[in-house]
């Protein structure tokens, strides 16, 4: 099982001028402590600052050489699908086929009330979507233009579906995208092992496990999210290692650890656990 | 009058999966050079692959750690608002306050044809965006929600408005934003007079002149856009002294050139001639 990072893109006191200086620093210790890749979330009206993630990870893409660089997962139903294939694609130019793309539905209403987007028809919008900007990147004709694929990036990035146990998602997961993020934020153990036993039923080969926090010192500013939510390795480190390792025999090909403290030692020594 | 360095963001022959390093190579080379700005244009519609201009502007945050960021300018009608406000904050904070947000209503019709965007209400549509992008930086209530604002960023950075010589929009320029973008490529030299008259007149005091083109062995592609410019300095060496120096004496404070090859020692001679 793989183990990538993942990034909180909210700002600090000490850096209040320069994120990207505290961003940049965390990426190069990310790659050059051999991880996979560097994944960000995706989240604009709930009430704390945050940054774009495809512009994240355009700034992502100058910092790092071989990572590859996610998102879990882009809330699609809340973009223009075409004007958001154009940025997909820019990220993907960028990132010299880095890119992992998560996409999901959305699930936080108070980002769609920001946007004025549509909560209740996020699915249908979502599959929607989905197909518009498949056909934009290879070029075909949309509303009424075309948008013209860079060379190279023909078809997109590799796409991710964000599902957590509707099995037609799943389903649409393991036979149209190149792989299924669950979160272990809002998945249950038992979503987990239900959904992974439909994405390998229709066939998936990539099941990748976003959202797990980890906090092997249990700090007290983790113990609210400690308590929301349903996976996690905010824990002592044996306990950690028992649950990383039914993350693995669940099935799981990769799985992204997120520290809220940024402690990335904590990371390594939970890989170490594989 | 200052002078900074456009970038059209296309594919220029580079290996597949290599045009970040070019583009940042060129970034870089610019900075080097002392040039003051790096500027990027915005278009998706018109049948050559681009790239998104806050997605590159993303990369040059960390690629640059000096020069100001700009885009010439930004089609603000062709976008959702206050997913914009987002991403232009976003990169508001990663470069450190760099940012110079040149916005328009857009001009050409193609892009508004591919996003299904209304192109005879851009004017209109234009007014209200910056109002609620405004009101979003601020952290007022837009929509059904607030966008947070980074810490540092209240309130936006620096916005620059395109307009060619409508008097309004002058005005609104002078009046309630950070300079007046003109275009060698669309205003004639009778537009540019007239428009810096209503500028100054109106108490404008940062008057930016983009996109003129720079071709010393005046050859353009027949066809081409430096062929239809209406003012670049697509000449010899003596009258584009001439032409840069008539552009000072309009009152410009800055200028942004930009050389369809790439050629910055050209673009050096042509500072020398101020």
């Amino acid at each position: 099982m793989k183990v990538s990072v993942q990034i909180r893109l909210g700002p600090t006191a000490e850096t209040k001028d320069r994120p990207v200086r505290r961003i940049v620093d965390y990426a190069r210790r990310i790659e050059a402590a051999g991880f996979s890749g560097i994944w960000v979330g995706d989240s604009l009206g709930r009430g704390r600052p945050t940054l774009d993630p495809l512009v994240a990870l355009a700034t992502l893409c100058a910092v790092t050489e071989r990572v590859e660089l996610g998102i879990a997962v882009l809330q699609v139903p809340l973009r223009h699908p075409v004007e958001l294939a154009h940025r997909v694609q820019s990220v993907q130019v960028l990132s010299g086929g880095r890119l992992r793309l998560g996409v999901g539905s959305g699930s936080t209403r108070a980002d769609f009330e920001l946007l004025g987007g549509d909560y209740d028809k996020r699915f249908r919008t979502f599959m929607s979507s989905l197909d518009t900007m498949r056909v934009a990147w290879v070029g075909h004709v949309v509303n009424g233009g075309a948008l013209s694929p860079w060379p190279g990036c023909e078809g997109g990035p590799p796409i991710l579906l964000g599902a957590w146990r509707s099995s037609r998602w799943i389903t649409y997961a393991a036979k149209e995208c190149q792989g299924w993020t669950p979160s272990g934020r809002y998945s249950s153990w038992e979503d987990l092992e239900a959904g992974m036993r439909i994405y390998r039923d229709a066939g998936g080969t990539n099941a990748v496990l976003a959202n797990v926090a980890i906090d092997l010192a249990e700090r007290p500013e983790s113990a609210s999210l400690a308590e929301v939510a349903h996976v996690s390795l905010i824990c002592p480190p044996d306990e950690a290692r028992r649950r990383l390792k039914r993350v693995e025999q669940l099935g799981f090909d990769e799985v992204l650890l997120v520290s809220h403290a940024g402690v990335l030692d904590e990371i390594e020594r939970a890989r170490d656990f594989l | 009058m200052r002078l900074s360095v456009v970038t059209f963001m296309r594919p220029e022959g580079e290996p597949r999966g290599r045009s970040l390093h070019r583009i940042v190579e060129y970034a870089r080379q610019i900075e080097r050079r002392g040039f003051p700005g790096i500027w990027v244009t915005d278009s998706l519609g018109r049948g050559r692959p681009t790239l998104d201009p806050l997605v590159v502007l993303g990369a040059l945050s960390v690629a640059t750690p000096r020069v100001e960021l700009g885009t010439a300018v930004l089609q603000v009608s062709l976008r959702h608002p206050i997913e914009l406000a987002h991403r232009v904050q976003s990169v508001q904070a990663l470069s450190g306050g760099r940012l110079r947000l040149g916005v328009g209503s857009g001009s050409t019709r193609a892009d508004f044809d591919l996003l299904g965007a209304d192109y005879e209400q851009r004017f209109r549509t234009l007014m209200r965006s910056l109002d609620v992008m405004r009101r979003a930086w601020s952290g007022e209530p837009v929509n059904g929600g607030i966008l947070s604002p980074w810490p540092g960023c209240e309130g936006g950075p620096p916005v620059l408005l395109g307009a060619w010589r409508n008097p309004r929009w002058i005005a609104y320029a002078a009046k309630q934003c950070a300079g007046w973008v003109a275009s060698g490529l669309y205003s004639s030299w009778e537009d540019l007079e007239a428009g810096m008259r209503l500028y100054r007149e109106a108490g404008g005091t940062n008057a930016v002149l983009a996109n003129v083109l720079v071709d010393l062995s005046n050859k353009p592609e027949p066809g081409s856009l430096a062929e239809r410019a209406t003012v670049s300095l697509v000449c010899s060496p003596d009258e584009a002294r001439v032409r840069l120096k008539r552009i000072e004496l309009l009152g410009f404070d800055e200028v942004l050139v930009v050389s369809p090859g790439g050629a910055l020692d050209e673009l050096e001679r042509v500072r020398d001639f101020l």
